[in-house]
């Protein structure tokens, strides 16, 4: 006999399929609030294809039959008759409680250009233009080969340069879309070496993207998010063009183009480079990727050095901070492949993993060394003439560490052993990582590194910002207690070239700074210190909560502690002059509080040092290379009217935009000397081009400010319908985009000079009719329950006359149902 | 006797690796000593007045560093002699035996170290003690002569191993717990290599006759070189004038 699946169960089946087409078959384009039309068509589909004929029916139906009426199927049926109702009643209730979900923003990733466009004082036909500088080199291509060659390497040679000047922060040494401020913009910037990209436009395309940025994008292209600057106002026309075949050149891609002939030649020449590529050496390697941080001869001093911090390292003085072997031996071979592999958190240093094999990886470790001017990979017994003038080691026998600092007699991780970490921690790490470990220097201790460079004791509440420290596998214990090892590896060895010392004795009658146990202890309490933070990206909408009394008026009220935090990435305001690329402040964390007239918000930000003019901190910590200002806050609401939610429009990111002004809160830390009072002060914006303009009056803005071991906490006060004024009204159940700005004024952070986030959503949770909330599920589940015993009695009433009346068999007992419906 | 009097006036410039080679020492000792040497005296002098001494702000542990202090980076005589600049001949390549120790020994007291420059012999061992009650960060920056960063408790010590430190040059050493500590080890190329006393006097005798190159380097002042001709039993005065 052949298996027959029954028609009941072909149908489940087909439901099953179809749900898991509609799930995955295309995830990025279809939203999931189609899901629930889709299957309800599905499944009336396959109602109707089984009822087109009795046999089908019938055979379709008795499943579904026998559970309402089989004796012996008692427990199937009421345990569906209790199931389906609360399955109902709970999706009601899901549907009709007031949701969180922000608004759906769809944006058109490839918008349509215009037709013309006009920057530097000239029209473009953007439908013909092409890029000048591939039209000078196919020009040349045929006639005098080398003539091109040498054009076009000299025009990728400059667009690299302003590439890794201006647009790497965000688009990524990789370009790859993941550069180290990327984290802090929402859309993600573009991933040039996703082939759905550059690949797919035309070069004139770039050239209007890139002329105009984010602010010339039209209404589908969700201006408001975009970070992209209007870089017309920062590059030259040839600049823009040079970088434009950097671009092509360094993801080996060709733009579309409308002439058969040139796309030919342009494709050729992208092959030969792709042949020249896929041999490179490991040293051209090394001046293809990395020398635009690390510099020719691997002194970090790249072209886009002096636009990092941390600076890129050099390889010559042989000093790595992050390293497993003993205090006083160089890294080991694999403490360097795992940091060009898996890249340094926190840092511009991104892993290479996506575009290097391990064996390339290898290879590059071994040009690294090569570049040491310092004998550190010098075997013991070199000689003075194995060395060059510049104290290059020349011979190829240079030493591989394989040494390994131990880490056993691991303290598990308990209340016990984090107390004792605690009092080791007061002892031994204060002075420089502040008593709450935010890595605030507690005297006036100014930390350079090995090089002059200054730095920062790292701020241990921070995770995410830890150089190879964190466990790779997940929150588990497991990667719990490989992050502490590391902790303590760190701890023991040092970190070389900074002022973070060993701990560990090393040579003889020496003792250990910190002895064996009291080193794991101090590894656990570090790593407990992560639990008082958010992290960015845990939550990213403002849940503002509300109370019945008095708004707190300081920011120690234990009331802040009813509102949810939320962490926000802050990253430096690149888009527009002044720029800022070196910021110390990653991360803002925000609480919103709300009574019946008022709302306020508390900002908190890890800031090492509370800088005002002429205080502890200018006197103890003077830098002489950057000016001291004031630290200060601020906030972005659109006005009232200047924003819509369906469908989303927003004011510009940064300042709004004439059309869509925006109302600043700002808070400014003051000065010592000369004395200078914090102060308050509302902004009005209409677009980064226009000056902002303070209002003579704070008004009815309340706002203060107090740092403590290492953290800002901001106070800012406001009622939510502020009377005669253009601002918002802060209204329940509406969403209102939000952003925030930070100025670290120790970090020469000043005007245009600071940190901001892109914009989030902020919500006063709308009132909640607890009798519909609750009433309607309950009244739908009862009302089901009753439905479905009324269904169950009357089959089985049937199915008792059927079975006194000994009616016939099972089909017709199915068409006297069918009639019955 | 026949004096050579030579004044030179130098910028200031500050090298702080500019002294550090990645050559090995390489010198030998010649048996028996030098027969009648030359020998090359004179003095360091600072051109003009001094400034006043900067003060150094004592903010971590007083009790056991003390209050504000001036700096040692620049320490000038009544009579404008400079001391603690490091003079040297380095392009001779055997002559007079060491005088430097085998083992040197450097001290942290009361948050300072003593001495404040110390010249060291290439592959000597060492001690570097903490004679406080409070523990320092031994912090030593070099151009790949000898780079540590140690936690020293209170009353411990470090060693330094025999043959570690091999090349010549300068080693900046500091604390950073305590960031007002800062002092010199100059590891010497020969036996011609001497420093200043508090007058600014120096004297390198024993030198086989020859021209040779003569080095000053000062911490704060940079570094100076001249050419000077030794003679058989005979003292070539120079003094070196160096500007601020």
């Amino acid at each position: 006999m052949r298996l027959r699946v029954s028609a009941f169960w072909q149908a489940v089946i087909v439901v099953i399929l179809a749900w898991l087409i509609f799930s995955w078959a295309f995830p990025p384009f279809m939203p999931r609030s189609l899901m629930t039309p889709f299957m309800i068509i599905t499944v009336i589909g396959l109602i109707l294809f089984y009822s087109s004929d009795d046999t089908t029916w019938t055979e379709f139906k008795a499943p579904i039959v026998a559970i309402l009426r089989d004796d012996n199927k008692w427990v199937q049926r009421w345990s569906l008759l209790i199931f389906i109702p609360i399955l109902l009643g709970y999706t009601v209730y899901d549907r009709i409680k007031p949701s969180l979900e922000t608004p759906l923003e769809l944006r058109q990733i490839h918008p349509a250009p215009p037709a013309v466009l006009q920057v530097y004082n000239q029209t473009y036909d953007l439908a013909t233009l092409e890029n000048p500088v591939r039209t000078r080199v196919t020009d040349q291509l045929n006639t005098d080969p080398d003539i091109a060659w040498a054009i076009y390497r000299e025009a990728v040679r400059a667009g690299s340069e302003v590439y890794f000047r201006n647009c790497f922060f965000c688009h990524g040494d990789l370009l790859g879309g993941m550069g180290h401020f990327a984290g802090g913009l929402d859309p993600r910037p573009t991933n040039f070496q996703d082939i759905g990209t550059i690949a797919q436009l035309q070069e004139s395309f770039l050239f209007w993207r890139i002329t105009t940025g984010g602010p010339g994008l039209p209404r589908g292209g969700m201006p408001w998010n975009s970070a992209m600057p209007v870089w017309r106002e920062m590059l030259s026309e040839e600049e823009v063009w040079n970088v434009i075949t950097f671009l092509y050149d360094s993801v080996g891609q060709v733009p579309r183009m409308w002439d058969q002939n040139i796309s030919r030649a342009v494709t050729g020449m992208r092959d030969t480079i792709a042949a020249q590529r896929a041999t490179m050496s490991s040293e051209e390697i090394y001046q293809f990727r990395c020398a635009v941080c690390h510099g020719e001869d691997g002194a970090g001093d790249g072209p886009a050095a002096e636009f990092l911090y941390p600076r890129p390292r050099d390889f010559t003085l042989g000093l790595f901070k992050y390293k497993t072997s003993p205090a006083e031996r160089p890294p080991r071979d694999e403490d360097l492949f795992n940091i060009i592999k898996d890249g340094l958190a926190g840092t511009s240093m991104v892993g290479w993993s996506d575009l290097f094999t391990d064996e390339q990886i290898s290879n590059l470790v071994l040009v690294i060394k090569q570049f040491d001017t310092s004998g550190t990979w010098a075997p013991d017994d070199a000689e003075d003439e194995d060395f060059d003038d510049d104290g290059h080691y020349l011979s190829p026998d240079v030493i591989t560490v394989t040494e390994q600092d131990p880490t056993d007699g691991q303290i598990s991780y308990s209340a016990e052993s984090l107390s004792l970490g605690k009092e080791v921690f007061l002892e031994n790490c204060r002075k420089c990582h502040g008593v709450e470990g935010r890595g605030n220097i507690t005297s006036g201790k100014f930390l350079e590194d090995d090089l002059g460079y200054r730095i920062w004791s790292r701020d241990l509440t921070k995770p995410w910002t830890w150089r190879m420290t964190e466990g790779v596998s997940g929150y588990d214990e497991q990667s719990r207690d490989e992050t502490i090892r590391n902790i303590y590896t760190r701890v023991s060895v040092g970190m070389p070239g900074t002022p973070m010392p060993a701990h560990r004795a090393a040579g003889e009658e020496e003792e250990d700074a910190i002895n064996l146990e009291d080193r794991w202890h101090v590894a656990n309490y570090t790593y407990s210190l992560r639990s008082n933070t958010s992290a960015p990206g845990e939550r990213a909408l403002i849940e503002g909560v509300e109370v019945a009394n008095e708004l707190p008026s300081g920011v120690d009220d234990e009331d802040w502690q009813k509102a949810p935090a939320t962490t926000l990435r802050l990253v430096p305001n690149i888009i527009k002059e002044e720029r800022l690329f070196t910021p110390l402040n990653d991360a803002i964390t925000v609480r919103a509080l709300y009574n019946e007239s008022e709302i306020a918000f508390l900002l908190e930000v890890n800031d090492r040092t509370d800088s005002r003019p002429g205080g502890p901190v200018a006197t103890q910590l003077p830098d002489e290379d950057s000016p001291m200002f004031s630290d200060a806050f601020a906030i972005q609401f659109p006005k009232e009217g200047a924003y819509t939610i369906a469908p989303v429009e927003k004011p510009q990111y940064r300042h709004g935009d004439v059309a869509h002004p925006t109302t600043i809160w700002y808070w400014n830390a003051g000065s010592v000397a000369p004395p200078i009072d914090s102060q308050v002060t509302l902004l009005d914006a209409t677009g980064s081009d226009n000056e902002l303009v303070a209002r003579a009056s704070s008004g009815d803005l309340v706002a203060l400010g107090n740092w403590e071991d290492g953290r800002w906490r901001v106070l800012m006060k406001r009622p939510r319908n502020s009377e005669g004024s253009p601002d918002l009204i802060f209204r329940k159940g509406q969403f209102i985009p939000v952003s925030f700005a930070n100025w670290d004024g120790n970090n020469g952070e000043v005007g245009s000079r600071h940190t901001l986030t892109t914009w989030f959503w902020l919500l006063l949770p709308p009132e909640i009719n607890y009798t519909v909330v609750r009433g309607v599920p309950l009244g739908i589940t009862f009302g089901t329950f009753l439905a479905g015993i009324l269904l169950v009695r009357t089959q089985r009433r049937i199915q008792r006359e059927q079975a006194i009346g000994g009616a016939g068999n099972r089909i017709e007992e199915g068409g006297i149902v069918r009639r019955r419906h | 006797m026949k004096v050579i009097r030579s004044n030179i006036v130098i910028p200031i410039c500050i090298f702080i690796f500019a002294a550090g080679s990645a050559e090995a020492a390489s010198y030998t000792v010649l048996e028996g000593g030098v027969d009648n040497g030359g020998t090359v005296r004179g003095r360091i002098i600072l051109h003009g007045s001094p400034p006043p001494p900067r003060m150094l702000t004592v903010d971590e542990d007083m009790e056991v560093c003390g209050d504000n202090r001036p700096s040692e980076e620049l320490v000038v005589s009544d009579t404008g002699g400079i001391k603690n600049a490091v003079l040297s001949i380095d392009d001779i390549q055997s002559g007079k035996a060491w005088s430097l120790p085998d083992e040197f020994v450097y001290h942290q007291e009361k948050c300072k170290f003593n001495p404040r420059v110390l010249l060291i012999k290439p592959k000597a061992s060492g001690v570097v003690l903490n004679n406080d009650p409070v523990g320092h960060n031994f912090h030593t920056i070099s151009r790949g002569i000898y780079n540590i960063n140690k936690k020293m408790k209170s009353e411990s010590r470090i060693t330094v191993a025999k043959n570690k430190i091999r090349r010549p040059g300068v080693i900046r050493v500091k604390c950073d717990i305590h960031s007002w500590m800062k002092g010199w080890w100059i590891v010497a190329r020969t036996p011609y290599t001497v420093l200043s006393d508090e007058n600014g006097n120096f004297s390198i005798t024993d030198i086989p006759p020859g021209i040779y190159t003569f080095k000053t380097w000062h911490e704060k002042l940079g570094e100076t070189e001249q050419t000077v001709v030794i003679k058989a039993g005979e003292t070539t005065e120079t003094d070196v004038v160096l500007e601020l």
